[in-house]
């Protein structure tokens, strides 16, 4: 519905033809049926984990592909809202860091009214959140990061495995961790943890006499202390 | 003129070499003398001790006692030890360190049977041999 108005004064006293009048009344017709048309209101309610809906982008998308994004919700709980939407069929999709797209349909009739209102949308979390390991000794936190395969060193450099490692690290706490608790793990992407260096402590023995001995007789009571003969 | 290597160096007869390997297959095994550290130093698993060691065999008897009589100070500390410990009434002596007229007789006799034995020249008096016994029993070279 074209609407092509073109203004036209007249000076006081001077008549109004019917064809202006007319005129004049198909204009406001014409603007009254744009504005009665396509100011539905549309609200999208995610279901899902809070942090994936946190992060959730929510867009419709008309039968000629225009977009448009819906405003987040100011506080948990309350839906994703598209203010204003033209009559007709939308397809909803809604995106959010490795979790599969939500889809829903909405339709907006001539007068305003959407169905359904609002649209319920269920978000997937498909990818793996780190766990928080920090300040946790080795043995538990290496049961909690099993399934993400982390590089793990300890603080010297040196890496420890996830299972079959020292047992001196069983309590050694984890200083630093990537990525941070809670955060997802982004795809290709190793993680890495940094646990305490463990420290042993020297094990001091007082030294044998050897005077008298032979030196094979040296060598075996050195043996027993876990020392060495050199002769010189 | 050029020298060949092999003539710098003298050539032990083969019949020398076979008496020194035959002598060195007597010889007492080699003992501990020292050691570093020295005992009872706390020290680091996996360390290692120097030790140095020698055969008494290869000892003279006046590096233990520079008095000891003429007889006997060149005589290696070994035989000396093995004379010793091959005679129980030597062995008891030297054990005990109490020594009866009697033993006087006996060690002076022992010895000098012994050191003629080895093929050396020269005797022991009475008060040497007494010496000596003490000496040996004291130094903690013999075996009892």
């Amino acid at each position: 519905m074209a609407l092509t108005f073109v203004k036209t004064n007249v000076v006081p006293g001077e008549p109004v033809t019917a064809q202006a009048w007319n005129d004049i009344v198909n204009g406001l017709f014409d603007v009254q049926s744009i504005l009665a048309t396509g100011s539905g209101t549309v609200r999208v309610t995610l279901t899902g984990d809070q942090r994936d809906i946190d992060a959730a982008h929510v867009i419709a998308v008309d039968i000629d592909d225009v977009r448009y994004e819906a405003v987040q919700q100011v506080s948990p709980g309350d839906p994703f809202v598209f203010p204003r939407l033209p009559a007709g069929a939308y397809k909803i999709a809604v995106t959010a860091p490795q979790c599969t797209t939500g889809v829903g349909v909405v339709n907006i009739a001539q007068d305003g009214s959407a169905t359904p209102n609002p649209v319920p949308i269920a978000l997937a979390f498909t990818g793996k959140r780190m766990p928080n390991v920090l300040g946790v000794g080795w043995k538990t936190a290496a049961a909690a990061l099993a399934p993400f395969n982390p590089r793990v060193l300890d603080a010297s450099g040196k890496g420890i495995p996830l299972t079959g490692f020292d047992s001196a690290y069983s309590e050694a706490p984890v200083l630093m961790q990537w990525p941070d608790p809670d955060e997802i793990l982004p795809i290709g992407k190793d993680p890495y943890v940094i646990v305490a260096t463990i420290i042993k402590p020297t094990v001091l023995v007082p030294t044998p006499s050897f005077i008298g001995m032979t030196v094979g007789q040296a060598q075996a009571e050195a043996s027993k202390s876990g020392l060495i003969i050199k002769v010189v | 003129m050029t020298v060949p290597i092999a003539l710098l160096h003298t050539a032990i007869n083969i019949d020398t070499a076979a008496k020194i390997s035959d002598f060195v297959q007597i010889k007492l095994p080699a003992r501990v003398v020292k050691q570093t550290p020295a005992p009872g130093t706390p020290v680091i698993q996996g360390m290692t001790i120097e030790v140095q060691a020698t055969s008494l065999s290869d000892v003279p008897t006046f590096v233990i006692d520079p008095n000891i009589a003429g007889a006997v100070k060149n005589v290696p500390i070994g035989n000396i030890k093995q004379l010793v410990e091959s005679d129980d009434v030597l062995k008891n002596i030297a054990k005990s360190g109490v020594v009866t007229e009697a033993d006087r007789v006996v060690i002076t006799e022992k010895f000098n049977s012994g050191l003629k034995n080895s093929g050396l020249n020269g005797t022991l008096t009475a008060d040497q041999a007494t010496a000596l016994i003490k000496t040996m029993g004291s130094t903690g070279l013999i075996d009892f």
